[in-house]
């Protein structure tokens, strides 16, 4: 299930296409059945991309949609600070750990590990292409057991349109395409991208997390996951 | 691969955007504003102050909004103002009573007690005063 590409048009418009279309091969919830979590906690992620302040940055998308979803969500940025107190600043360290004393730390049923694979903004030919990519991990924190996992690629290019058929239609349009692509480049919009990975990854049917205890779906979506 | 077209986009959104269940405000775009910038701390404070505010007032209040706002209160010299905060966090979201009962001690000046369960480094004195450390 991972490295599936969704190509967009507009940031917003792949999640909503991701999330009421073409489901892949359903996954195995029996374990996450059978653990049952009603709270999330996320750890800082470990950043396999470039840009140093992709982890902090992402750390501000991912409350929502887990929320949203029915989990109490620990408060990421006081779990992160709590961390950096007990000396675990470093992702990979805490990652590496032991999810059940975590678990017990901060009184969580399970733990989100998230990785980004990518955040990165790259200039072909006249095009300029962002990418976010994101894996995901759930644990129980009671058994250390794998409960869920997901990875997620969204990309975004600036697209010119119209211009019609003419030489000096198509000069037109290259220069747009251009100008779009520079700004692009120059400024690329990592955010609308991370936040459709999470919403795909999490809302899916037969893919994402059922809905948890606060939510009325809770134990109606057996049909779905 | 897939090219959706604004069309397509628009019937979807007429019936997959999710309602939402909590008042978030600007809860998601001032904490990125804060990482991006820590000098906004006051102004990331002053959302979560809102989205506390509307969020008890509508009794939609999002999971882990109190915290949140009694830590930066916390870590602004607050100590009264965040244990209010953690307590109703704790009031409202049950599931977070072993992490508020430690931040409430924290912001009663005590190191945290469950030494057996934290790794290293538990001797330092976290979260006194002044501003967020990065």
């Amino acid at each position: 299930m991972s490295g599936r590409v969704v190509r967009l048009a507009a940031p917003f418009v792949a999640l909503l296409l991701a999330g009421c279309i073409h489901p892949p091969t359903a996954k195995d919830y029996a374990a996450f059945r059978a653990a049952d979590p009603k709270s999330i906690l996320v750890v800082p992620a470990i950043n396999r991309s470039v840009e140093v302040t992709a982890p902090d940055y992402y750390l501000s998308t991912i409350t929502l949609p887990l929320a949203e979803r029915g989990y109490y969500v620990f408060p990421v940025n006081l779990v992160k600070r709590v961390l950096e107190d007990d000396g675990l600043s470093d992702a990979n360290l805490v990652h590496a750990g032991d999810s059940r004393s975590l678990g017990s730390m901060f009184g969580a049923d399970a733990v989100l590990y998230v990785t980004i694979e990518r955040w990165d903004s790259r200039y072909v030919v006249l095009s300029t292409t962002t990418t976010v990519s994101i894996s995901y991990r759930l644990v129980d924190a009671r058994s250390g057991q794998e409960l869920w996992n997901e990875t997620r690629t969204m990309e975004y290019s600036p697209q010119a349109s119209g211009g019609g058929g003419s030489p000096a239609g198509l000069v037109a349009l290259l220069i747009v395409q251009a100008v779009a692509s520079a700004v692009e480049k120059a400024a690329p919009d990592y955010m609308p991208l991370a936040r459709m990975a999470n919403n795909t990854a999490v809302g899916l049917p037969h893919q994402g997390l059922p809905a948890g205890p606060h939510i009325d779906q809770y134990r109606k979506d057996q049909k779905d996951f | 691969m897939m090219r959706p077209t604004a069309i397509g986009a628009l019937l979807l959104l007429a019936g997959c955007v999710p309602q939402s269940h909590y008042v978030w405000d600007k809860y998601d775009t001032s904490l990125y504003n804060f990482y991006k910038d820590p000098a906004t701390a006051s102004a990331y404070t002053e959302q979560l102050a809102l989205v506390v505010h509307d969020g008890d007032a509508a009794g939609r209040t999002a999971p882990g909004v109190h915290a949140e706002y009694g830590y930066m209160l916390l870590t602004a010299g607050n100590g009264g103002g965040a244990i209010v905060q953690f307590e109703a966090e704790k009031r409202l979201w049950p599931e977070s009573t072993v992490l508020m009962d430690r931040m409430i001690g924290l912001a009663n000046g005590k190191p945290p007690t469950d030494g057996a369960n934290i790794q290293p480094a538990a001797t330092n004195q976290p979260v006194a005063t002044g501003k967020p450390t990065s």
